[in-house]
């Protein structure tokens, strides 16, 4: 019974995939509506929101239903233990049992990738490795613990935000055992990130080949993805710089800099400029971000420690070059008719991208004139601080 | 092509989804190797003209007051003059309907004339030092001038920065960091002139549904509106006198949003409504349990059940929404 189940449910989010990829064929015009239409209904799927809106709101009332319920457990039924001090360490397990037992009904009744699943889950792996890693009072542990259960997330419900949360676990597990307690030289902490997001790339390239991938392939694509941001990060400059110092007690006199220095500028450059060339290659869109994004992080940290420019002469500079870089790739791609093209991509959404744009914008133009008399003229002088709030639309 | 593409190709033809035939035609067309950059390309060109615009409004406000501030301003008007001229001379005259440039830089190039214009205006006017010197009036002329660019190019974002100028002239900051902290501010006139801001827009709103002119304008109005009300509305619960009025308000915005979200079949719009709604319905009630001697304790047990029962109630809505997506397409 149990394993018809789980088969079953795999089985309904296998088809939520096939169906995306006959959307897909049909944004591309390959099919017509009627067939696609038609083949749909043939397959049961998951309850699925693809909205992502909807989906952090379910999210967020997951955890607001969480949170409510730990807090009155807490407070009357766990308060009558105060006598010992050893009651909220079963607190925490009980809580780890009650998130998995959420998940786990949330799973029988089809629901993947709808919201409040994911803070079931989210909550599952990180009250099981809270109550270990008080339990055992050991941080290892508890990130030892945080991602094998995470690992158990990821296989048992598909749970694709688990597994970045698992190689982040993983990551943190082996940075503080190097750092921490002191198990290799610090120094060495930069090449073993990048050794272990080669691994996970590794995991990547095997399970890619093989049928029983096809389930996981949202998991796999930020396995992959979130290995070249580990690998990207735990080599770029500034991280290297300061984890030294933090943790090394070293002292950068004015005129002196790290060891290696030199091997990590050139390897901040050297990373984004590798995944770009991967990303054209493979023709992967996000990954073509991930190294535009690393590249801009690069520019950003060497900014950081040799600021030549005033900042509203490099963002005049940043203007000119990146308009006629955009202007020259689009000069040389208009006309193409296969591979690179200028055309309309039909399967992607254009929206999503008119929407950031005027986030940016609404975000750049600082219009509290007059709020604030003192500082009177604020057109275009707004710190440009990223990562719009994604409220206005 | 990848594994899984060709995996889900064969179990189609499996499953006579697709016939032979078709898979044939599917595997020339990705033989092609089609990567559209057109998104990404037109996104970094924004973000330049922002960059440069920041940059511009940043050199321009150090050196006020200087020799070089007036060769400065010069060039800027030059600049935007220049701008607008090669703007205009591609635009076909206005248009009742949406229209697109055929080339989308063009798009970029209204884009960065409004702001250069605005940062112009602005600056003219600090520099001259007009009398009665009031800073409404130079965002007040920024929004004319940005919402003519708006409706003469046919620019959501000319539109969003002209809305945000009128917002400032109205008396309220529409920076993305308001929405963050959730309030504008205690004062009661900023909260009710936000609110006839936003019935305005609304009003806006239902004159451009009614005479067609750049209807597809009218999503925009209705979203900066769904925001600044509710907000506002939001806020005003805590007031001491007022607070029923913004009750009302809320009221009546939610129910007119949550039918404008369906005629529009925008979820954005619907998921705001009920977002909202939802904070101040259970603001109301929290308010109501404490002010009678309720016996906290049981309220506090009963948390879980009243958030489990609001999953299910916006399951239910969402799955209302798709359905009658569903049914009108």
């Amino acid at each position: 019974m149990h394993t018809n189940m789980t088969k079953l449910n795999y089985n309904l989010i296998k088809n939520l995939f096939l169906v995306e990829d006959l959307k897909e064929l049909k944004s591309n015009m390959l099919i017509s509506d009627i067939q696609y239409s038609k083949a749909v209904q043939d397959f049961v799927i998951t309850k699925t929101n693809t909205n992502i809106l909807v989906r952090i709101g379910f999210f967020l009332l997951g955890l607001f239903l969480l949170s409510s319920l730990f807090g009155i457990l807490s407070l009357f039924i766990f308060a009558g233990f105060t006598e010992s001090n050893e009651s909220y360490k079963a607190m925490l397990f009980v809580y780890a049992v009650i998130c998995y037992g959420a998940s786990e009904i949330a799973y029988r009744n089809n629901y993947f990738a709808f919201g409040f699943d994911d803070s079931f889950v989210m909550g599952a792996h990180l009250f099981t490795a809270l109550s270990f890693g008080i339990y055992t009072e050991s941080v290892a542990f508890g990130l030892l613990v945080y991602s094998l259960s995470g690992i158990f997330c990821v296989v048992r419900y598909v749970h694709t935000p688990s597994v970045f949360l698992t190689m982040l676990g993983v990551v943190s597990f082996i940075s503080y055992l190097v750092l921490e307690e002191k198990l290799l030289n610090p120094f060495l902490l930069p090449i073993l990130l990048v050794l272990v997001s080669v691994l996970f790339l590794w995991l990547y390239f095997v399970f890619t080949k093989k049928e029983s991938g096809y389930l996981y392939q949202n998991v796999l694509h930020v396995v992959k993805y979130s290995s070249v941001l580990i690998a990207y990060v735990s080599i770029n400059y500034y991280t290297v710089r300061e984890v030294a110092i933090s943790f090394m007690n070293l002292e950068i006199k004015p005129n002196s800099d790290i060891p290696f220095a030199i091997l990590f500028y050139v390897l901040t450059f050297l990373i984004p400029i590798m995944i770009f060339y991967w990303a054209l290659k493979t023709k992967d869109r996000y990954m073509l971000w991930i190294s535009v994004f690393c590249f801009a992080l690069s520019v950003l940290t060497i900014r950081y420690y040799y600021a030549v420019l005033e900042p509203e002469y490099a963002l005049i500079l940043a203007g000119v070059v990146l308009f006629s870089i955009a202007y020259i790739l689009i000069q040389k791609i208009k006309n193409n008719r296969k591979g690179f093209t200028f055309l309309p991509d039909k399967s992607i959404n254009p929206m999503t991208f008119d929407v950031l744009k005027n986030i940016l914008l609404l975000h750049q133009i600082d219009t509290t004139t007059t709020l604030k008399q003192e500082s009177p003229m604020e057109f275009g002088g707004g710190g440009f601080s990223g990562g719009g709030s994604g409220e206005s639309y | 092509m990848s594994f899984f593409k060709e995996y889900a190709l064969q179990y189609f033809v499996s499953k006579n989804i697709l016939t032979q035939k078709q898979k044939d035609a599917i595997d020339g067309y990705n033989k092609l190797g089609l990567f559209s950059l057109r998104n990404e390309l037109l996104f970094l060109i924004s973000v330049s003209v922002l960059f440069f615009t920041s940059g511009i409004g940043v050199l321009v406000y150090k050196n006020i007051d200087s020799i070089g501030h007036q060769i400065l301003l010069i060039a800027l008007f030059v600049c935007t003059v220049a701008c607008f001229y090669f703007a205009y001379k591609k635009a076909n005259g206005f248009q009742k309907e949406q229209f697109f440039f055929k080339n989308p830089l063009y798009d970029y190039l209204v884009t960065l004339t409004t702001l250069l214009g605005c940062i112009f205006i602005g600056y003219f006017q600090y520099n001259l030092k007009l009398e009665y010197t009031n800073y409404n009036v130079s965002s007040l002329l920024a929004g004319i001038f940005s919402v003519i660019m708006a409706y003469y190019f046919d620019s959501t974002s000319a539109l969003t920065v002209s809305i945000s100028s009128f917002a400032t002239f109205v008396g309220l900051s529409l920076s993305s960091y308001v929405f963050i902290n959730g309030s504008f501010t205690d004062e009661t006139t900023v909260l009710f002139s936000a609110i006839l801001f936003g019935i305005i827009l609304l009003v806006w709103e239902y004159f451009t549904v009614k005479t067609k002119i750049k209807l597809h304008f009218g999503f925009v109005f209705l979203m900066f509106a769904v925001h600044i009300i509710n907000v506002a509305c939001i806020s005003g619960l805590n007031f001491d006198i007022y607070w029923w009025l913004c009750c009302l308000v809320l009221l009546a915005s939610t129910y007119y949003f949550y039918q404008k979200s369906f005629q529009y079949k925008s979820i954005a719009l619907y998921v705001f409504t009920l977002l909202y709604g939802y904070i101040g319905f259970n603001q109301i009630l929290v308010a109501i349990l404490y002010s009678t001697d309720f016996l906290a304790a049981l309220v506090l047990y009963c948390t879980p059940f009243y958030l489990l029962a609001s999953i299910v109630f916006f399951i239910k809505a969402v799955k209302k929404f798709n359905a009658h997506k569903h049914d009108e397409a």
